[in-house]
């Protein structure tokens, strides 16, 4: 192999590392979580009004890494709510644009979008609603997923 | 095609595929419950005064409809009961009526006394606001001339199942 050779094979291999490299960046995306919230129970409301909603916002959510161009967080929940009760998400996002107030379902659903870089702390906001048809709700838990992915 | 462009593609494909595919997710345990709810309000505060009558019968009722009475439960077959702390003088009786919300039943204008009666009953699962309430009080010419009193009418609401 000649001298022009080698460097040519230094180069291509310089470059198919540093692919390697860039995709690497994007293998240690991280999204977590402060912890659970706490029980959220619809207790009381206004006569003639429907049962009054309650809202945790206690716990935060961090993303530890940049994008390579944007991150989107989707939400979804492990089974549907009970007939009558919602649970509603909200996530801020310093870095990027909050959906606003998002309907959990097991359908993942966008909840920020366009994030451009880290950020940490940012607060996870739900809300859990009842309507009177609903009648008495018994404790019961459902598992929120929050997905991070790397978007255009 | 060389192994140098070999490399360059794996390479870039996986760059490539990291910036479309790359995912993390994390979950979090959401706990939440619904307990009973039975709530009811009154609006209102009537006065009734009687101070005529149709000569040959007794004294002419008189009756207060500005009131209205709202409701939520979250349980079936709840009811509605109505008393008053202190009996009314005699000859003169105070009755309630309440308007029943959807699905519910009134049992129309009651005479309210020490005992609580049901008033509505069978009200499940709704809330429902401004109802009726319509006061009546009704003397015979034996109750004489009463002097101006109170009484303070105590609704109750209780849960079904």
């Amino acid at each position: 192999m000649n001298a022009s050779a080698s460097a040519v094979r230094r180069i291509w291999r310089t470059v198919a590392v540093a692919g390697l490299a860039f995709g690497a960046r994007d293998a240690r995306a991280q999204i977590s979580v402060s912890g659970n919230p706490t029980a959220m129970k619809v207790t009381a409301a206004v006569a003639g009004s429907a049962p009054t909603a309650v809202s945790n916002a206690l716990t935060t959510y961090s993303l530890s890494t940049n994008p390579v161009r944007h991150f989107t967080v989707t939400a979804s929940i492990n089974s549907p709510m009970p007939a009558g009760v919602t649970l509603n998400i909200t996530l801020a996002a310093s870095n990027g644009v909050s959906v606003g107030a998002v309907t959990l379902s097991t359908v993942a659903q966008n909840v920020v979008t366009g994030v451009s870089k880290r950020m940490f702390g940012q607060v996870i906001t739900y809300t859990l609603s009842a309507t009177a048809a609903a009648g008495v709700v018994p404790l019961q838990t459902r598992i929120v997923t929050l997905t991070q992915i790397n978007t255009p | 095609m060389s192994k140098s462009t070999n490399f360059l593609t794996i390479g870039a494909l996986v760059a490539f595929a990291a910036v479309h595919t790359a995912s993390a997710q994390v979950t979090q345990t959401v706990t939440f419950q619904v307990t009973a709810i039975n709530q009811i309000s009154v609006t209102g505060a009537p006065s009734l005064v009687i101070n005529a009558a149709t000569a040959g019968s007794a004294p002419t009722s008189v009756t207060s409809a500005a009131n209205t009475w709202s409701v939520t439960t979250n349980q079936s077959t709840a009811s509605i009961t109505a008393s008053i702390p202190l009996a009314m003088p005699a000859g003169l009786t105070l009755s309630a009526n309440l308007t029943a919300p959807a699905g519910a039943t009134s049992a129309g204008s009651l005479a309210l006394g020490t005992v609580a009666v049901s008033v509505v009953t069978g009200i499940t699962k709704l809330n429902s606001a401004a109802l009726g309430l319509t006061y009546t009080l009704d003397a015979t010419a034996a109750a004489g001339v009463v002097s101006s009193a109170t009484r303070v009418v105590t609704y109750t609401i209780t849960g079904g199942v």
